[in-house]
C-alpha cells in the first residue's frame, strides 16, 4: 500500500509542476508580451533621449565657445565709431541671461541720414568683431531729398563679459 | 507477459514431480536453449544470489482457457464487462481465479472476442510450492496450453485453413491445445496414453468436414516413435492428417515457457500476479512506476524553470531598458527631480530650458542677417530697383520702391527663396516717371 501511495503521490506531485509549469508559462508568455510593448516605448524613449543628447550637447558646444573666448569684449559704439561719421543715436534694448561669464546685449543703432553705401562696412565690422555684433534687425527708409541716404535702424546682438560697462 | 529487460533465464517444468529445466539465452530474434542438471552450481548460485530469473507453467489440468465474445464494438467498454462474463462460464467464483485476457480484438460482425487465460489461486500456489520445493521460486508462470500452442506455431508453421493438434506427451498426462491456421482454439488435458478420449476431444473440436488435421507432437514421450507412431495412427482413423514431431521434444515446453518470456509474440500471460505476484516483479513493477512519473515530475520541474526563466529573463530586459533610460536622463538633467515614468518628460523640459537660454548665444553662429542685406542690395542694383524701404529681420522681409519694368521686381523672389523666404510680390502700374511701384512682403520658411 505504502508503494501504491508513493506512486500515487508522485503522480499527483507531477500533475501539480506540470500544471504549474503550464501556468507559469503561460503567466510568462502574457508578461512578455506586456514587456514587449514597455520595451517598445523604452526603445523610442532612448531613440529621443539620443536625440535630446545631441541638442545638450550642441548647447554644450556653444557654452564652451564662449568660455573659450577671451574675457574682454567692447561695446558696440565703441566698435563702430570709427566708422559713423555722422551722429547717431545707441539705445541699449536689454541684457539677456548670463551664462560662460558672458551677457547677451542687444543695442539699436539709429542714424538719421546715413550714405546707404557705408552700410556693408559697418555691418561688417561690427560683425567681424569676437565676440561678434550680430544683425538682427535691419529698417531702411531711403531720404527723398538726399538720393542714396536714407534713415537706418540697425539692431545688433552682441554679448559683454560680466561687470563689463554699458557702452 | 514479457520480460522485455531480461536477455536470458531458466525454464522449468515439472514432469512427475521432477523439474526439468532449461538456461536460455536471447540473441537477436532466437533463444538458445540448454539443458541444466537442477543441482547445477552456477544455477543454484544464481538462485541463492537471486540473479536468477525463472519461468514456469501452469499444467492444463489446473488451468483452462475460454474464448469470450462480447456484443459490444468498443474494446474498452467489452474490457469492463468481460470478467463479468467469464464469471458466468466458472463454477466457482471469478474472486477465487487468476484470470488475463491475452487477446482482446474486435470481430468482423462488430463485436469484441477475448481469450480468457486462468486457474484457480489455489491452484497457483500449490504450483509455486511445487517449484519452490525444487528450490525454484518462479518470477513468471505461463500456461502449458497457450505456450505449446505458439511455440509449435514458431517452430513448425501451420499451413493456412487447416487444423492443427498440438499434443504434449508426458509420463502423467497428455496436453492437447487445438486451433486453426495460426489461430489457437482451445486446450485440454487427457490421462497419459488414453487415445479415446484423445479422439472424443478431437471430433468435438474439429469438425468431420474440417478437412485433413494437421498433428505435432511434443514432450518426452515424443521421443518414441512407436508411442507416437500409434496414438496417430488412432487419432488420424477418426481425423486424417499428417503427422510431424518437433526437435528436442523433452525440452519443448521449457523452450516454450523461456520463449515467451524472452521474445515478443502472441498469447503472453502470467498467471503469478495480483496476490500471488513475485517480490521481484512487484519491485521491479514499482520502479518502473516510480520512474515514469518521476520522468513527468521532472518535466513539470523543466515547464516550471522555463516558465520561471522566461518571466525573469523578460523582467530583467525590461529592468536593463529602464535603467538605461534613467542612466540617460540623469546624464542630461542632474539637477532634475526624475519621477519614475517621467524622465523623458524631465529631460525634455530640461533641455528645453538650456537651449531658450542659449538660444541669444547659438545665435552668434547661425548665418547673419548681413548675408540677407548684401544679397538684396546687390540683386537691386543689378535689376536696376530703387529700394525706398528695406525692413529685415531673420522672419520677416519687407521691400518697398520701384522697378524701370514689370517683371524686374518679381527676380528678386527667387532670390528670397534660396534666403530662406516667401515672397509675394505687389505691384501697381508705372506712374509719370515710368517706374513700376512694387512692394515684396516675404516670411520665413515655417514662419507665419
Amino acid at each position: 500500500m505504502n508503494r501504491t501511495r508513493t506512486i500515487q503521490g508522485l503522480w499527483l506531485l507531477a500533475l501539480a509542476l506540470l500544471l504549474a509549469g503550464v501556468l507559469l508559462i503561460v503567466g510568462a508568455a502574457r508578461h512578455a508580451r506586456v514587456v514587449e510593448t514597455r520595451l517598445i516605448g523604452r526603445l523610442a524613449a532612448v531613440a529621443e533621449l539620443r536625440v535630446l543628447q545631441e541638442r545638450a550637447a550642441a548647447n554644450e558646444a556653444v557654452r564652451r565657445a564662449f568660455e573659450a573666448l577671451p574675457d574682454e569684449s567692447s561695446p558696440l559704439r565703441a566698435v563702430l565709431k570709427p566708422c559713423l561719421e555722422q551722429a547717431a543715436e545707441f539705445r541699449e534694448l536689454g541684457d539677456g541671461d548670463t551664462i560662460a561669464g558672458w551677457r547677451p546685449r542687444r543695442t539699436e543703432l539709429v542714424v538719421n541720414e546715413m550714405p546707404l553705401a557705408d552700410l556693408p562696412a559697418l555691418v561688417v565690422r561690427a560683425e567681424t568683431h569676437r565676440p561678434p555684433w550680430r544683425l538682427a534687425k535691419c529698417d531702411i527708409t531711403a531720404s527723398a531729398r538726399a538720393p542714396g541716404t536714407g534713415r537706418v535702424v540697425l539692431v545688433f546682438e552682441g554679448f559683454v563679459p560680466v561687470g563689463g560697462s554699458d557702452q | 507477459m514479457r520480460a522485455g529487460w531480461a536477455r536470458e533465464c531458466y525454464s522449468v517444468s515439472l514432469f512427475g514431480g521432477e523439474p526439468r529445466i532449461v538456461w536460455a539465452r536471447r540473441r537477436g530474434d532466437s533463444v538458445s536453449a540448454t539443458p541444466v542438471e537442477p543441482d547445477d552450481p552456477t544455477l543454484r548460485a544464481r538462485l541463492a544470489s537471486g540473479a536468477a530469473l525463472v519461468v514456469g507453467g501452469m499444467s492444463v489440468r489446473r488451468s483452462f482457457t475460454r474464448w469470450l465474445e462480447a456484443p459490444f464494438g468498443s474494446i474498452r467498454k467489452a474490457r469492463r464487462v468481460l470478467p463479468s462474463i467469464l464469471d458466468v462460464e466458472l463454477p466457482f467464483p471469478l474472486e477465487a481465479c487468476i484470470y488475463l485476457f491475452p487477446t482482446v480484438a474486435r470481430t468482423a460482425q462488430g463485436h469484441v472476442r477475448a481469450l480468457a487465460v486462468a486457474a484457480r489461486y489455489a491452484d497457483v500456489q500449490a504450483a509455486i510450492r511445487e517449484l519452490d520445493r525444487c528450490g525454484l521460486d518462479p518470477l513468471f508462470l505461463d500456461q502449458e496450453g497457450v505456450a505449446l500452442w505458439t511455440q509449435a506455431c514458431r517452430e513448425h508453421a501451420p499451413a493456412a485453413g487447416r487444423a492443427r493438434v498440438v499434443v504434449h506427451l508426458c509420463e502423467d498426462h497428455i496436453a492437447v491445445a487445438i486451433g486453426h491456421g495460426a489461430v489457437f482454439a482451445d486446450a485440454h488435458a487427457a490421462p497419459a496414453a488414453d487415445a479415446r478420449q484423445l479422439s472424443r476431444l478431437l471430433r468435438a473440436a474439429v469438425p468431420a468436414d474440417g478437412g485433413e488435421v494437421e498433428y505435432v507432437w511434443a514432450g518426452p514421450g515424443a521421443q518414441d516413435e512407436t508411442y507416437v507412431a500409434a496414438l496417430h495412427g488412432e487419432l488420424a482413423a477418426v481425423r486424417p492428417g499428417p503427422s510431424h514431431v518437433l526437435a528436442e521434444p523433452d525440452l519443448f515446453l521449457c523452450r516454450a515457457f523461456a520463449t515467451r518470456l524472452l521474445l515478443d509474440g502472441p498469447l503472453r500471460c502470467n498467471l503469478r500476479t495480483d496476490r500471488l505476484i513475485h517480490d521481484g516483479l512487484r519491485r521491479r513493477l514499482f520502479r518502473r512506476a516510480r520512474n515514469t512519473a518521476l520522468a513527468y515530475v521532472a518535466c513539470g520541474l523543466v515547464l516550471c524553470g522555463i516558465g520561471a526563466a522566461w518571466r525573469l529573463l523578460c523582467a530583467r530586459r525590461d529592468r536593463h531598458a529602464k535603467q538605461a533610460v534613467v542612466t540617460q536622463a540623469r546624464a542630461l538633467a542632474p539637477r532634475a527631480t526624475l519621477q519614475p515614468g517621467q524622465e523623458l518628460r524631465a529631460v525634455r523640459r530640461a533641455v528645453a530650458q538650456q537651449t531658450e537660454r542659449l538660444r541669444p548665444f547659438a545665435r552668434a553662429f547661425a548665418p547673419s542677417l548681413s548675408r540677407t542685406l548684401v544679397r538684396i542690395v546687390a540683386a537691386g542694383k543689378t535689376l536696376e530697383l530703387r529700394y525706398q524701404a528695406l525692413s529685415l529681420t531673420d522672419e520677416r522681409v519687407t521691400i518697398a520702391g520701384t522697378a524701370p519694368d514689370w517683371d524686374r521686381c518679381a527676380r528678386l523672389l527667387p532670390i528670397l527663396q534660396e534666403l530662406g523666404y516667401t515672397a509675394r510680390v505687389e505691384r501697381e502700374d508705372a506712374l509719370a516717371d515710368e517706374r513700376v511701384r512694387f512692394s515684396i512682403a516675404a516670411n520665413a520658411h515655417g514662419a507665419h
